[in-house]
């Protein structure tokens, strides 16, 4: 039998053996993602709360306050990111709609990710970062304020990276997808 | 090798359907490999669709939204509609008038070349309706594919006839 990224030559025509092959191929791949996305997910979220669980009950005030922030934060963005999976799953669309009505979905699911990213900052940067920052302070204490100072500059840096980062992905990637898909539906609808 | 229900059912699908799937990748896919990769994605989503396909649209018209919003995804996610050399559109444009399954061009007068060259040019939702018209689809079924009236598409098929027209009409480049 032949690979399965051979069949779909023009020139070919597939036996049945090699069309379900194929099939088979892309449906594993197809469940390998979602099982690797869900894991990388979880553990992640595990780990970080795993972490900082124990410096809510015990500590300075200030501290315990800055990691219960982060352990809320890490539940906002599991249930953001939760949210927006279930709009953007791979298998997230129907394809046997009506194009228009394809294209409707889809364009409400693009606007749902530009909005996930252009919020990054209230929803990610703030309570993950600030509360890390109040952690540390709270940790170090006065003694430690020239720490406490360097790690607040690290994670003052880093959330602007990442809010940056984000800004980009919106720019050049989701709303120029937008973009494409308003001309369609204005094919469509013309 | 036992095939089960779903299988076989999806088998029967590929075959009748096989010709139509072909052409949907040659119109939306430049070259042999985004050709491939959109035919395989098309399968795919043939395969994952069709335990839910209810049968309120006739199994036609559900092979063409799934396959046509399949390409439309792969067009955009490849961007392998990009402008093209005149002459990469003839050989395109000739391909689809074939019914076969072959990559061998076949022997059409210079005016179809040119006819489905202009074809090539449309856009994307221009081809998808001159693509159903060549496969003889009612503008009923057009209409349940795209998702719009019937008359509506009457009014863009006159549009996309007259294009052509005016297109056949100047002299070839």
């Amino acid at each position: 039998m032949k690979p399965a990224s051979d069949m779909a030559d023009e020139s070919t025509t597939l036996t049945d053996e090699e069309i379900l092959a194929l099939v088979e191929t892309r449906s594993q791949r197809f469940q390998r993602q979602i099982r690797f996305r869900d894991w990388r997910e979880l553990i992640a979220g595990g780990v970080v709360a795993v972490m900082i669980a124990p410096a809510v009950v015990r500590g300075p005030l200030l501290a315990r306050a800055g990691a219960l922030i982060v352990l809320a934060g890490v539940a906002l963005v599991a249930f953001r990111l939760f949210a927006a999976r279930r709009l953007t799953a791979p298998g997230g669309i129907d394809p046997a709609l009506p194009v228009a009505n394809a294209l409707h979905v889809e364009l409400d699911r693009v606007d749902a990710q530009i909005s996930l990213l252009s919020g990054v900052a209230w929803w990610y940067v703030a309570p993950l970062l600030g509360g890390s920052v109040l952690l540390v302070a709270g940790a170090h204490g006065r003694a430690g304020w020239p720490f406490t100072l360097g790690y607040t500059a690290f994670a003052a840096l880093l959330g602007w990276g990442i809010i940056v980062l984000n800004q980009r992905a919106v720019r050049r990637t989701l709303q120029p997808k937008r973009k494409e898909i308003m001309a369609l539906l204005a094919q469509i609808e013309s | 090798m036992v095939e089960t229900k779903h299988e076989q059912r999806f088998l029967a699908l590929v075959r009748e359907n096989d010709g139509r799937l072909r052409h949907i990748c040659r119109v939306y896919a430049r070259d042999v490999e985004a050709r491939k990769d959109l035919y395989q994605e098309i399968m795919f989503q043939l395969w994952r669709s069709l335990p839910s396909f209810a049968g309120a649209s006739s199994i036609d018209t559900w092979v063409y939204r799934v396959a046509l919003n399949t390409a439309l995804t792969h067009a955009r996610r490849r961007s392998v509609r990009a402008e093209t050399p005149l002459e990469e559109d003839h050989v395109e444009g000739a391909d689809l008038a074939s019914s076969d399954t072959t990559d061998d061009t076949p022997d059409l007068g210079e005016q179809s070349e040119r006819l489905y060259a202009a074809i090539d040019r449309l856009g994307d939702v221009d081809r998808m309706l001159v693509t159903m018209y060549l496969d003889d689809r009612s503008y009923r079924e057009m209409a349940e594919v795209i998702g719009i009236s019937e008359s509506h598409v009457g009014v863009k098929l006159h549009r996309i006839r007259k294009a052509l027209a005016r297109a056949l009409s100047e002299e070839p480049v």
